[in-house]
């Protein structure tokens, strides 16, 4: 008999168990004490970021405060560092329907999730932000348009620079006075040019094995690659007619450019180096002169610590004919498409698009220069007190030129595929020509939906 | 002459236990030197680990790793910990509940559809994990139990073949005059099953529960798969986060100090129920 | 009264059949929901497109083709043989070896046994993140122990395409031969010592007792633990996704990352479910040649 009891309660638990975690994610909408409805962003973890992106949605929720508005935003970090991570994270709550009605996410998962139909349809916030003379038109569209609705609003845009140690370029030249290295140029009419940056990062190149000291890191990958192209005469992965054109001069030349600093002059640390240390902490920590990233690192590189100076310049170019050009990465905000709080969403969303919770972001160096004209001082401004100063001009300026990545539904896979066959072509397993194109043939395979 | 042929024949037995001696001392070497290189590294002094020491023998040992561990994001080892420990006991404690109840009905009990159902069960052992793992998620999904610990505990529980399986293969071997016995004394089945059957499968029951311990504290993929808020974080999905941390890169020490301390309570109960888990996998290879 | 009694009879073996089913009730239930349905759902899926927020589109062998173009399918499963030509001998042969020589009185005995069950009980993402300590390029102890032996040009034990698939290998192979170490070695102990006794009395070396006994006595056991680790093999995941991601280009992806990837990164559900089937088509096939050819070659 006591079996049977235990077998009746251990169902009935089970049961019980099942149904509640059914019920009380069914149930209506989650409401604080004073009966606002929550409506949960969720966010990566980035610990670069994370405080910009606090700052807004705290700010956001201090105007729906004083519009009067029944709504509240709670953040939710999921914990990983990878978007794809994350975008696996964020759609396995979509799917069901707990966790994050809005959030941030990489433009380059944007087009699988509308794809998906996983996002709103937010033409209507669209078009009320542009109305309102806010956002200018052309911000949006690219890859969150999809049959003339838009499904995601992008706060900022994150173009790359090239960050420099000024210490270690001093320190050099001190030491070799009649070999002095320029600063890389922060003109982006009249950049640094491959040639300039491949013998600068040659010769800050110093040491050997765990104590080695690099001239430069520069990352290979394709997103990067289009914007070297471009610098050099050549087109962004595809052409005016929609060809992908990967196998032409200016990619060639780009990768041999890479090649020859990674494997002849040993000047960019190898996948075996970056592995134990990233490529961004290196560069704090003073073992990498030389670093080619995105704004995204602002945050973290406006308030280091060490013991040096740092400088920002342009995107190098092939020769003086050529002005720099950057690629541009914004991320999107969203909204779930099955949410069951659509109107909080947009209330929630708006608010995080006002101006003030974007400076705020923005006053920390986050989310990139904000495409709100009324914020992009702020960004600048935001520059005086920080290490940087001189250089708020230049990544201003960078935004001006920027080009985009060509994402698409396809466009993940194929990323995924060239960064595997990368690791052959950096360790010699095959020459540049054949990465090269193999590149275009992947791109093409991917565009015919052959992957 | 008899004893001399004797004494002959010891003396190449020493030669050969000496020679055989190397060769197995050398294969346990094998197996025991990665986790003597987790504990000397766990507790090797990080900064000579960034300088990339390998030594096989330096002692400036220090808690340091342990520290780091501890402190990583406000002590979330223990709340992992406390995670995959909730996880694995009731995955286990459920499982050998329902199989158990199974296995002694597909046993003992002659039920219409007894036979082909079990043939039916028995057909499915073979089914790999990820066939029915697509829509296992979906399934999970739209009942809103992704991100809870139910996906990793409820289809343990509800379904176990192996389980099933090897406990209906000892109770198979039960005499039925113990059950009839208990028959006369007017017994209903659910007392036989709580006062004789259960007592008599201890040990297949602890090895059957040894076995779904350690299966559900190990796994991976599944944790990957529906868990993602901190709070949820279990022992695997902590070292495979302690990994990506792409800002410092990997801190070995730090590593090797979780991997440490997640080894280690299996390791203890392993070595405590060494001969559950022999007798396990001894019989598995004679079935 | 004969009919009395036959009615009684009925109503307990009614009482029986009630009995029955409420004890397998739980597992019944189980096995419908989490066995049977997800079975064929998911052969549906692979003849569907499916976003999963809206109902799933029949799309036909749309799948199929697209997984029998892809090159890195071909690869995966490519791979999956490969480790099964690397693991199952290697582990079959440790395995084997070991059992037959401790399969007498040794000294230090249980320290053996314990190394050797040792890794197999701990969990594979720690132990592949130790390895991958190890297999460190530039600080890993295996390199720098052969540097110690004048080695030059030391590998790059996860990054080199060549090397990777080999390294992953071995720590597949240490993590299971404890397992089939426990198998063997109880095999071992039912063989009659008689036949061993016998053959001292011939006069028989020791290799040619372990071919002339122990292994046709071993045959059943040996088969066993083969189709085990083909399957083992088949399903290989977590060293894998832990120490190489699959990379580079690929060389160590195996079909369950395929399955992880198509299904939750790209949540291309429909092609994710035909790779899960090729991956069931080849454990049944493993299977069945096991029943097939036990039969012959098998000494019982």
């Amino acid at each position: 008999m006591k079996a049977k009891k235990l077998f009746a309660t251990f169902t009935a638990l089970c049961l019980a168990a099942a149904v509640g975690s059914s019920l009380c994610a069914c149930g209506g909408p989650e409401t604080d004490a004073e009966g606002n409805v929550i409506v949960t962003m969720t966010i990566i973890n980035n610990q670069n970021q994370n405080p910009g992106w606090l700052a807004m949605i705290e700010t956001a929720n201090e105007i729906l405060k004083e519009k009067g508005e029944k709504v509240r935003i709670a953040e939710e970090t999921v914990p990983t560092e990878s978007w794809d991570d994350y975008y696996m994270k964020v759609n396995s709550n979509i799917l069901g329907e707990i966790g994050g009605t809005i959030g941030r996410i990489a433009e380059s998962h944007i087009p699988l999730m509308v794809e998906k139909n996983q996002l709103r349809d937010l033409t209507s916030l669209k078009e009320k932000l542009v109305s309102e003379g806010a956002f200018p038109e052309e911000v949006f569209g690219g890859v969150a348009e999809k049959d003339g609705k838009y499904y995601g609003i992008p706060s900022g845009k994150q173009h790359m620079v090239l960050y420099y140690n000024k210490t270690l370029i001093d320190e050099y030249n001190a030491a070799h006075p009649g070999d002095a290295i320029p600063y890389p140029s922060g003109d982006w009419d009249h950049p640094s040019t491959f040639a300039e940056i491949r013998s600068a990062a040659k010769k800050l190149t110093s040491g050997e094995g765990a104590s080695k000291k690099y001239g430069l890191s520069i990352g290979p990958f394709l997103a990067y690659a289009g914007m070297y192209a471009v610098n050099s005469g050549g087109d962004n992965i595809f052409n005016d007619k929609g060809e992908c054109v990967i196998a032409s001069d200016a990619f060639y030349n780009v990768y041999d450019w890479f090649i020859g600093m990674l494997r002849e002059d040993g000047s960019v640390p190898n996948t075996a180096a970056t592995s134990t240390l990233d490529a961004n902490a290196r560069f704090l920590g003073g073992n990498i002169a030389m670093l080619v990233d995105g704004i995204w690192q602002m945050h973290d590189i406006c308030r280091y610590t060490g013991n040096y100076e740092i400088g920002i310049a342009a995107i190098p170019v092939l020769n003086d004919s050529y002005t720099a050009h950057t690629t541009n990465f914004s991320d999107q905000f969203w909204a779930a498409r099955n949410s069951r709080t659509p109107k909080e969403d947009f209330i929630a969303l708006e608010a995080l698009m006002s101006a003030e919770a974007i400076r705020a972001a923005a006053e920390l160096q986050v989310g990139g220069i904000p495409v709100r004209a009324d914020c992009v001082d702020n960004y600048a401004n935001s520059f005086a007190n920080t290490k940087l100063k001189d250089y708020a001009d230049v990544v201003i300026e960078g935004a001006k030129r920027t080009i985009n990545v060509p994402y698409s539904t396809y466009y993940n896979i194929v990323d995924q595929q060239i960064n595997n066959k990368l690791t052959i072509w950096m360790n010699g397993g095959m020459t540049t020509r054949d990465f090269v194109d193999f590149m275009d043939e992947t791109m093409k395979k991917g565009m015919e939906g052959k992957l | 002459m008899k004893r001399l042929k004797l004494k002959r024949m010891t003396k190449r037995q020493i030669v050969s236990v000496i020679l055989i001696t190397i060769v197995v001392m050398i294969a346990a070497i094998f197996c025991l030197f990665p986790f003597y290189w987790m504990i000397l590294n766990s507790l090797k002094d990080p900064d000579l680990i960034n300088q990339g020491d390998t030594s096989l023998f330096t002692f400036h040992l220090t808690w340091d790793s342990y520290k780091a561990v501890f402190s990583y994001k406000n002590g979330l080892l223990w709340r992992a910990y406390l995670n995959s420990l909730i996880i694995a006991v009731t995955s286990t404690i459920g499982t050998l509940f329902t199989s158990s109840l199974a296995a002694f009905a597909f046993a003992k009990i002659r039920f219409k559809g007894s036979k082909p159902i079990y043939g039916l069960f028995i057909a499915t052992l073979m089914i790999p994990g990820q066939v029915t793992m697509l829509p296992l998620f979906m399934i999970f999904a739209k009942l809103h139990w992704t991100n809870t610990f139910l996906p990793l505990i409820i289809p343990g529980v509800m379904i176990n073949t192996y389980g099933v399986f090897m406990l209906r293969s000892f109770i198979v071997t039960i005499p039925d005059g113990l059950l009839e016995a208990a028959d006369v004394d007017g017994c209903s089945w659910f007392r036989k099953y709580f006062r004789i059957v259960l007592p008599l499968i201890k040990p297949a029951l602890i090895t059957l529960g040894l076995f779904s311990f350690i299966g559900s504290w190990n796994s991976y993929m599944t944790h990957l798969i529906y868990l993602s808020d901190e709070s949820l974080t279990t022992i695997p999905l902590l070292i495979a986060g302690l990994k990506e941390q792409a800002m410092t890169g990997v801190v070995w020490g730090r590593m090797m100090a979780a991997t440490t301390l997640s080894v280690v309570p299996i390791a203890l109960i392993y070595l405590s129920c060494k001969k559950y888990f022999v007798q396990g996998i001894a019989t598995t290879g004679m079935k | 009264m004969k009919k009395r009694v036959r009615r009684r009879m009925t109503r307990k073996e009614r009482g029986e059949n009630i009995i029955g089913y409420l004890f397998i009730m739980p597992q019944l239930i189980g096995f419908v929901a989490f066995v049977v349905f997800p079975l064929f759902f998911s052969l549906y899926l692979c003849f569907a497109q499916w976003n999963m927020i809206d109902m799933p589109e029949f799309v036909g062998t749309v799948n199929f083709e697209a997984i029998f173009r892809d090159r890195v399918f071909w690869k995966a499963v490519g791979n999956t043989f490969i480790y099964i030509a690397i693991v199952v001998p290697l582990t079959l042969f440790s395995s084997l070896t070991l059992a037959i020589l401790t399969n007498r009185k040794l000294p230090f005995m249980s320290f053996y046994r314990a190394a050797f069950f040792l890794p197999m009980v701990t969990s594979s993402v720690a132990i592949a993140m130790v390895w991958m300590f190890i297999y460190q390029p530039e600080s890993g102890v295996l390199n720098s122990i052969l540097a110690v032996f004048g080695i030059k040009n030391l590998p790059n034990w996860l990054q080199d395409d060549k090397l990777a698939r080999f390294s992953v290998s071995i720590v597949s192979v240490w993590l299971k031969v404890g397992y089939y170490y426990i198998i063997f070695d109880a095999g071992l102990k039912n063989i009659p010592q008689e036949l061993y006794e016998a053959a001292d009395i011939d006069g028989a070396s020791p290799l040619r007792k372990v071919i002339r006994i122990t292994i046709p006595m071993l045959s059943s056991v040996m088969f066993f633990v083969t189709v085990m680790l083909f399957i083992d093999v088949f399903g290989m995941f977590n060293e894998v996704f832990i120490m190489t991601g699959g990379g580079p280009d690929y060389s160590t992806y195996t079909l369950s990352m395929y399955i992880y990837f198509y299904a939750f990164r790209q949540f291309d559900m429909g092609r994710a479910a035909v790779a899960s089937w090729v991956l069931f088509a080849l454990v049944g096939i493993v299977t069945l040649i096991q029943f097939k050819v036990k039969k012959r070659l098998v000494i019982e």
